[in-house]
């Protein structure tokens, strides 16, 4: 056996011949060889599809892939999700809105021109030739149903058409809006108003592949997943130079930055604070960053106890050194606030700082009943914003030295949203932009007495934000949203700690994009 | 001639215990002590942050004086203490899981495979049920009812394990019910359980330790996963997997707050796996007897 020499010359017992070895070696060799042609292949088709490196002389692509930190879950723009800010941006790209706002002012989109007969009715002349992606013309009708659709529904922007009397749509071109009292913000709250065919309101399935008016229709949608546009070559507007603009989903930080430095995406938001110098120092790739609309805040729940007492809630804000905190988590990303609302916003008006003073939070806290302290909780959801685990992680640290003990509870979105409204919380933290630039978008929609936001109710700052949403003239607006931020800040409502720049990463191939304040830039002018 | 030759060859002097056991013994060892000590030598204190000491390399010098010999968080704990807490939790899990689910698997498969017929029908078609759940989605469900704790991670990785120490100690049991001795001791009218204490069960032990012994390597991992999910651990509490997740963001500049972690947690299973390998040779030896 052992012995026995065997045919092929070999001496040993069972071990590998070489016509074994030979052919083992031939079939690995073939084997690695194929799989480098597959893999050289399917690169070079991969890099056909993202328009490829910009190494042919400067021929712009005509695709664009951005990805963002939101799941984009809806597209319907009077609906639960008519405030998110991945709806919003999808809206704004498919559908249109009578005006629109261009830095600081206010420009006619589907609405050429408006007038105000009297201080409850505005009269607004529409733009002909405007048609919607199958082919209708889109008329006053659509915008008085989308318009009623809006203000009649319990979603979190109907709080902004509370006077709403009425809308008529007198002929084809012209719709007429009668409010109850004065509406100040009329122009900036159609900002948001996406209209939408009336014939397709009732149809609980249009939403999944809606069409509007704007620039893009949609080719495919898959909620969370993502979001394909082509151009609208019908638009009455100017015409994208882009003919292809996608949305992927991207859950991953890392994953996405990558992305980006890889050339599978074009542009990409939010680039967290700390990943920010690795993004900057990467070739091909450059960091455009604004003054931005977005901010965070820690709301107490002012309806339960402790926090039902002013002096405990501007107790945990003198026990956190906020300036300390923002500039070692954020660096230059962002910026202490010092008000309820961003310097960026109309409305807004410095107040003075709490300063960093634990023995002060201690002695109102015995003020205040509270001698040793007390138990509470924190809650915020999972990647709502970049670093609010280490914020949150860190302002714990600090409440621990005066003796609050604050059980954190990281939660799944829809969990936290669902407490959140139902006011099942005793801190909330997170972070909200003010969409429309101005005030009463955040502190007339949230901290009023109907809106029941947080358990706050204050009948002089109720006064307040309604005389201000109901006026006209900028200059008294501006002193009512003063006082306004002085009674939420004061009052210590929440802690207003930080608000960052809103920080884009964009391929240097990419040409004509306008980093915007509140995180939903438009991709009209970009070419990719 | 080439016979007498190789077995010339193969005499030689062998060392009592081999490298391959001592050595992932000793580190198996090394991880329970840190487990133990460590804890006391380097507290961890989940809501102690430092934002000024955020960040920093291994071997830097804290704000506060010490040395951080493995590196800070993006929150500036310390990452030694974080992971000489994890090891604690990973191995407390993993301890208690094998234990309970293992328990529990024993009994069961004991009676599943003695008395067959219906109770092993029963028993069965539980686990395989237990088998199509997907574990991930039953700890999302614990989690949220119950919340993120310790105790509540050993309860839904004992719910999902059980079945495997079952199946092993049912196939070791209807082997040794069908002996002769047992039948004999049957006729002679020896009661269930002693016939179950005396004879079945150290039949299924072996086999029971092997497989509880890769278990423990496999209740880490899944730990781990299950705090990198969130579903784990609470926020305040380290363990090895939701350090990984605090540290996935950085893996281009703060390498050393997932990294660490991850070496301990391959080092441990790797080790726990070879012991387990070489525990089977010996069981195995044993049982061919």
């Amino acid at each position: 056996m052992n012995t026995e020499t065997r045919a092929n010359g070999s001496l040993e017992g069972n071990g590998l011949t070489r016509r074994d070895f030979v052919r083992f070696t031939g079939i690995g060799i073939g084997g690695t060889a194929l799989l480098g042609l597959a893999g050289c292949g399917m690169t070079k088709s991969t890099s056909t599809s993202t328009g490829g490196t910009a190494t042919s002389g400067g021929s712009a692509s005509t695709t664009l892939k951005a990805a963002f930190e939101r799941p984009i879950i809806s597209l319907d723009p009077h609906g639960a999700a008519d405030v998110d800010e991945a709806t919003l941006l999808a809206s704004r790209h498919i559908f249109d809105t009578l005006v629109t706002r261009t830095g600081s002012t206010l420009a006619p989109s589907i609405a050429t021109k408006w007038d105000q007969p009297d201080p409850n009715t505005w009269v607004f002349h529409l733009r002909d030739g405007v048609k919607f992606h199958d082919g209708s013309a889109l008329t006053a009708s659509d915008v008085k149903a989308s318009l009623e659709q809006l203000a009649r529904s319990n979603t979190p922007q109907a709080s902004l058409w509370a006077s709403l009397a009425s809308v008529e749509a007198g002929d084809p071109q012209t719709v007429t809006i009668k409010t109850k009292t004065p509406l100040g913000t009329m122009l900036s709250n159609l900002t948001l108003l996406f209209v939408t065919p009336a014939a397709k309101l009732t149809d609980s399935s249009f939403f999944n592949n809606p069409v509007g008016s704007g620039p893009f229709k949609v080719s495919s949608f898959t909620a969370s997943e993502h979001l394909n546009l082509d151009v609208n070559p019908e638009y009455w507007g100017a015409a994208p130079k882009l003919k292809t603009l996608q949305f992927p989903y991207i859950p991953e930080t890392s994953a996405r930055l990558t992305s980006l430095k890889t050339g599978a995406v074009d542009v990409t938001w939010s680039i967290p604070p700390d990943q920010m110098s690795a993004m900057t120092s990467t070739s091909g790739v450059k960091v455009v960053s604004t003054p931005s609309y977005v901010y965070y805040f820690n709301w107490f729940n002012c309806g339960r106890a402790p926090f039902n007492d002013v002096r405990v809630r501007q107790a945990m804000w003198h026990a956190i050194d906020v300036k300390t905190i923002v500039g070692k988590l954020f660096g230059d990303s962002a910026e202490v606030m010092n008000a309820p609302i961003p310097s960026t916003v109309f409305g807004y008006a410095a107040q003075q700082p709490y300063d960093y003073n634990p023995d002060k939070a201690k002695s109102l806290l015995t003020a205040a009943g509270h001698p040793d302290g007390f138990s509470t909780t924190l809650m915020w959801s999972t990647g709502i914003a970049p670093q609010i685990r280490s914020l949150a992680e860190a302002f714990n640290t600090y409440w621990g030295k005066i003796g609050v003990k604050v059980e954190l509870q990281e939660l799944e979105q829809a969990a936290w949203l669902t407490r959140l409204l139902a006011l099942d919380w005793d801190m909330d933290l997170q972070n909200n932009s003010v969409t429309t630039g101005d005030a009463d978008y955040s502190l007339g929609r949230l901290y009023t007495t109907a809106a029941n936001r947080m358990g706050y109710s204050n009948p002089t700052l109720d006064k307040d934000l309604s005389d201000a949403r109901s006026s006209t003239d900028q200059t008294e607006r501006k002193k009512l949203y003063a006082d306004a931020c002085k009674i939420i800040w004061n009052d210590a409502v929440g802690i207003f700690p930080l608000q960052i720049n809103a920080a884009y990463g964009v391929r240097d191939s990419v040409q004509g994009f306008v980093p915007a304040p509140n995180n939903q830039p438009m991709f009209t002018d970009v070419t990719a | 001639m080439a016979v007498i030759a190789q077995s010339v060859g193969r005499i030689r002097l062998r060392p009592r215990v081999p490298v391959r056991i001592w050595f992932p013994a000793a580190l198996v060892a090394l991880f329970i002590l840190a487990a133990i000590l460590g804890p006391f030598i380097d507290p961890y204190h989940g809501t102690q942050t430092d934002v000024v000491d955020r960040l920093l390399t291994p071997g830097s010098k804290l704000s506060t004086g010490g040395t951080a010999w493995l590196g800070t968080d993006q929150v500036g704990r310390p990452m030694l203490a974080q992971l000489l807490a994890g090891a604690r939790v990973s191995l407390i899990v993993a301890g208690a899981t094998v234990l309970i689910g293992g328990t529990v698997g024993l009994v069961l498969g004991l009676l599943a495979g003695y008395f067959r017929g219906w109770i092993d029908s029963i028993i069965m078609r539980l686990g395989d049920i237990q088998l199509a759940f997907p574990s991930i989605l039953l700890a999302i469900l614990i989690a949220g009812v119950l919340g993120p704790s310790v105790a509540n991670v050993i309860l839904t990785l004992a719910i999902t394990r059980w079945i495997v120490f079952a199946r092993v100690v049912r196939a070791s049991a209807l082997v040794a019910s069908r002996r002769e001795s047992v039948e004999g001791a049957k006729v002679v009218g020896v009661p269930n359980l002693r016939i179950l204490r005396r004879y079945v069960l150290p039949e299924a032990i072996g086999p029971m330790l092997v497989v509880a012994t890769v278990q423990v390597g496999q209740m880490v991992i899944a730990e781990a996963s299950l705090s990198f999910l969130g579903l784990g651990v609470p926020v305040s509490q380290a363990s090895w997997g939701s350090t990984i997740s605090n540290g996935r963001d950085y893996l281009n500049t703060a390498w050393w707050i997932a990294t660490f972690p991850g070496l301990a947690m391959v080092l441990l299973v790797v080790s726990v796996g070879i012991l387990g390998d070489a525990l089977h040779h010996r069981t195995d030896i044993a049982v061919s007897l």
